[in-house]
């Protein structure tokens, strides 16, 4: 198992990615420049109302970012942290996947 | 080998004429070439060993070209991963040619051994003949202008910046680095400039 994108990604028109792609972007500067008095990005914030079939694979993209700099802080996250916040998606296979790294 | 220095230093030791510089960078880019060659045989019959065969040859051109001094602007790892995709597309592209003269002629395409065991023919030149061209200004020129096409499309800089690093070679993970950004950052930016090259409407 690959740690890519959501696969719906891939199908994705290409103005629907691009989209997409300037979420994440936001997304992480948000979670560079969080500290002691900024707080972290929420992802609800970051997927707000975008519409199928592009909430799915962001919402996979912004979960493995999620997941990416709350390990970098040390932190050990767990599919049940988003379970419940996110029914919607497999956490347990996203969680798991974002932990692989690239070569 | 993952510096532009390294390159830099293998590349001028290649044109000093050491040849164990060959080895260093063929282990660098054999792969590469044989995936661009790969791209350029497609509709014909699958055979690992022709794309193989055209990545060997123009990694071959390209070692002798540099030991005679051919390439003067070869001096770091940009010019030198065009200079072997400009090789490896002509050859593909003469290999292509040929295989589609041997269908017409022939009916069937003939492998590398049935091309030697003609090559006392002139009408069927061995492969290493066959590949044994080298791209022309003009060639170099279009592939050239076609990777400028591809990269014009991509509106964002650091789209651009994602797909050139990773032309020349450069890691998920370098790339991120330089980006200052996560793997899979660039992992979903690779992702989507894909999706802008394939739904380029056909010219």
């Amino acid at each position: 198992m690959s740690g890519r994108p959501h696969p719906d990604l891939v199908t994705l028109a290409a103005a629907a990615a691009c989209q997409i792609d300037d979420i994440c972007d936001r997304f992480e500067a948000a979670w560079k420049a969080a500290n002691e008095t900024t707080p972290r990005p929420v992802i609800e914030a970051f997927l707000g109302d975008t519409a199928e079939p592009a909430r799915t694979p962001l919402l996979g993209e912004l979960l493995r970012l999620d997941v990416y700099y709350r390990q970098r802080l040390g932190e050990t996250p767990r599919a049940e942290d988003y379970a419940t916040r996110f029914p919607s998606i497999a956490s347990a296979f996203v969680v798991r996947t974002a932990t692989i790294p690239f070569s | 080998m993952s510096s532009s220095g390294s390159v830099t230093h293998w590349v001028g030791r290649l044109q000093a004429g050491e040849r164990d510089a060959a080895q260093q960078l063929w282990e660098r880019y054999f792969v590469r070439l044989v995936g661009l060659a790969r791209k350029r045989l497609q509709g014909l019959r699958p055979r690992a060993a022709d794309e193989e065969d055209v990545a060997l040859s123009a990694f071959d051109s390209f070692c002798r070209g540099a030991e005679r001094g051919q390439f003067p602007q070869l001096h770091d790892r940009n010019n030198l991963w065009r200079m072997l995709v400009v090789i490896t597309a002509r050859k593909a592209v003469n290999l292509r040619q040929r295989e589609c003269r041997q269908k017409r002629g022939h009916g069937a395409v003939l492998d590398e051994a049935s091309l030697q065991q003609g090559s006392g023919s002139s009408i069927t030149p061995g492969l290493e003949q066959v590949l044994g061209r080298e791209p022309s200004p003009e060639f170099a020129a279009s592939v050239a202008e076609e990777c400028e096409r591809l990269l014009g499309r991509l509106a964002k800089e650091d789209l651009r910046a994602v797909a050139l690093w990773k032309m020349e070679g450069y890691s998920i993970n370098e790339i991120a680095a330089k980006l200052g950004c996560s793997p899979r950052t660039v992992d979903r930016k690779l992702w989507v400039i894909r999706r802008l090259w394939e739904q380029e409407p056909l010219p």
